[in-house]
């Protein structure tokens, strides 16, 4: 191939382990709820307790942006495997048709 | 003994110096940490497959690599960061309860130490109301005899001395114990300053893991961008490789393109090349096509759909190239908001004129063509680059003189500046 030529065996690991992931996301990685870990016999202090929701804000936010990667690569893989089994099921037909 | 249990007034104090909870704090750790390990798991997971280089062949292909190599080491950034949010927090956990295995051994010293208090100063009383009584009854013995001592007289004396000691005693115990509460205060004040200094250093430590997931979710956020602008890019692919399989069964006719310049190995980024390609292949595979098929239309329409495919391809890749070209023109110019808003939206633009002229251009060469072999490459072409290139340039100088960015002050300025 000119532009894109990649092993397909590699493509379909990494469609696996993409796939994987991102059907597993909800379950696998927590929601966590730091409001329930605050006070007396939580977090303790007030700042820690705010820096701890700020920057679990933060992550859930990032996650989310690795979240859409997996799925938008995923799909991607997809596409471009189901592509091009569908096109070399098109050529046979077409390579046939001329011989 | 329970938390609940503990009295701090009996540290002058209105509430626990040394909140929180080791084992809720270690609980809300591993939750950071196992997210972590889910990131860890998935950025080794694509590091692993998308490590065998060599088979990563032509410029999409290098695309691809280079986006999930991207996400892999945003997976690994972010798992990094759960590693230190987990670490900040489990060292918050340890010096919370090194602040209070020493502030609740103190706060209960001091409440058993003011019971003391209580019980000494009760017992402090009632010798100072004995010795009231006796003082009272030798006043009243020495005035009824005088001055000679009788045998009452002394006992009341005895027991006078006695009880003084008493007083003397008590006083002496309640001191002591004021003055270990006194000590004991000091104690938990010290260890909440300690407290206080470990909460700000946790504190430190959890706003700099922000900054640490902020700083490479920006480019994660560009890579997202360029995968979603109207789902184009899949579709590219998908063309992309029709193009490359069609090419595998087709060499004569790649390397007829290639001998004529308009593909090349560099056909990702040449997006005018696959356009022009695509409108000659409407135009040439015409005659052949039909020998085969026999069917004129039915070969036209074969042609035109396969240059369609060529177009679409380049429209993307010309579309993305903009993109990027855009976002990192304008970045430094007028900061990175604008400058992805501007980027998003030359993409877009040059994408789909690019798409409307190779489409437009590709039917025109495939109905001529069918009819003139030849000629239909020439009317293709003409009208696909005049779409393509004419549309991208208005469309690209009518959006910058809208936001007023880019060089220029009016939309003649605006149309020079995005001519290539």
């Amino acid at each position: 191939m000119v532009d894109f030529s990649v092993d397909y065996g590699q493509l379909g690991d990494m469609s696996r382990t993409l796939n994987q992931a991102d059907k597993n996301w909800e379950s696998e990685v927590h929601n966590i709820d730091v409001d329930s870990a605050q006070g007396e016999n939580g977090l303790g202090d007030d700042s820690v307790a705010d820096s701890t929701n700020r920057v679990n804000d933060n992550l859930k936010q990032r996650l989310s942006n690795l979240q859409q990667s997996v799925h938008v690569l995923n799909r991607f893989i997809e596409s471009v495997t189901m592509q091009t089994s569908n096109v070399d099921d098109k050529l046979s037909v077409e390579i046939e048709k001329r011989q | 003994m329970g938390t609940s249990d503990l009295d701090w007034s009996a540290l002058d104090l209105s509430k626990n110096p040394v909140p929180g909870g080791k084992s809720a704090i270690d609980r809300l750790a591993s939750q950071f940490s196992a997210n972590g390990d889910r990131c860890h798991d998935v950025s080794h997971s694509i590091t692993s497959a998308c490590g065998k280089a060599p088979d990563f062949k032509g410029d999409s292909a290098k695309q691809l690599q280079q986006s999930l190599s991207q996400v892999a080491q945003f997976a690994g950034r972010l798992s990094d960061v759960c590693e230190d949010i987990e670490q900040a927090l489990r060292s918050w956990g340890s010096a919370v309860d090194t602040s209070q295995q020493t502030a609740y051994k103190d706060c209960q010293r001091a409440m058993d130490l003011r019971d003391s208090i209580a019980q000494n100063q009760k017992k402090l009383d009632q010798a100072k109301q004995t010795l009231k009584t006796n003082s009272d009854n030798l006043k009243k013995v020495m005035q009824t005899n005088g001055d000679s001592m009788s045998r009452e007289t002394n006992r009341l004396l005895g027991v006078i001395n006695s009880t003084t000691e008493s007083i003397t005693h008590y006083q002496g115990l309640v001191a002591d114990d004021k003055g270990e509460i006194k000590r004991l205060k000091g104690e938990v004040s010290w260890v909440r300053e300690q407290y206080k200094d470990a909460a700000k250093k946790t504190k430190q430590n959890l706003d700099e893991c922000v900054d640490k997931a902020t700083a490479k979710a920006t480019q994660l956020n560009i890579l997202n961008n360029a995968f979603t602008v109207g789902d184009f890019l899949s579709g590219g692919f998908e063309s992309l490789s029709g193009i490359a399989e069609l090419m595998k069964a087709d060499p004569a006719l790649i390397e007829g393109l290639k001998t004529a310049g308009l593909i090349g190995d560099e056909l990702a980024g040449d997006w005018l090349g696959p356009i022009v390609g695509g409108l000659i292949e409407g135009g040439n595979l015409v005659a052949p096509a039909t020998k085969t098929t026999g069917n004129l239309v039915q070969a036209a329409s074969k042609a035109a759909d396969t240059a369609a495919k060529v177009g679409a391809f380049g429209c993307i890749v010309g579309g993305i190239a903009d993109y990027f070209g855009t976002y990192y023109a304008r970045k430094e110019a007028y900061g990175q908001q604008a400058a992805t808003q501007d980027a998003v939206a030359h993409g877009l633009i040059t994408a789909t004129t690019g798409f409307a002229g190779a489409s437009s251009g590709a039917a025109a060469g495939a109905f001529v063509g069918s009819i003139v072999p030849g000629l239909g490459t020439i009317v293709g072409a003409g009208i696909g680059l005049a779409v393509g290139y004419l549309g991208a340039v208005a469309g690209n100088a009518l959006y910058d003189n809208s936001v007023n960015r880019g060089n220029g002050d009016d939309m003649w300025d605006h149309m020079r500046d995005n001519l290539w």
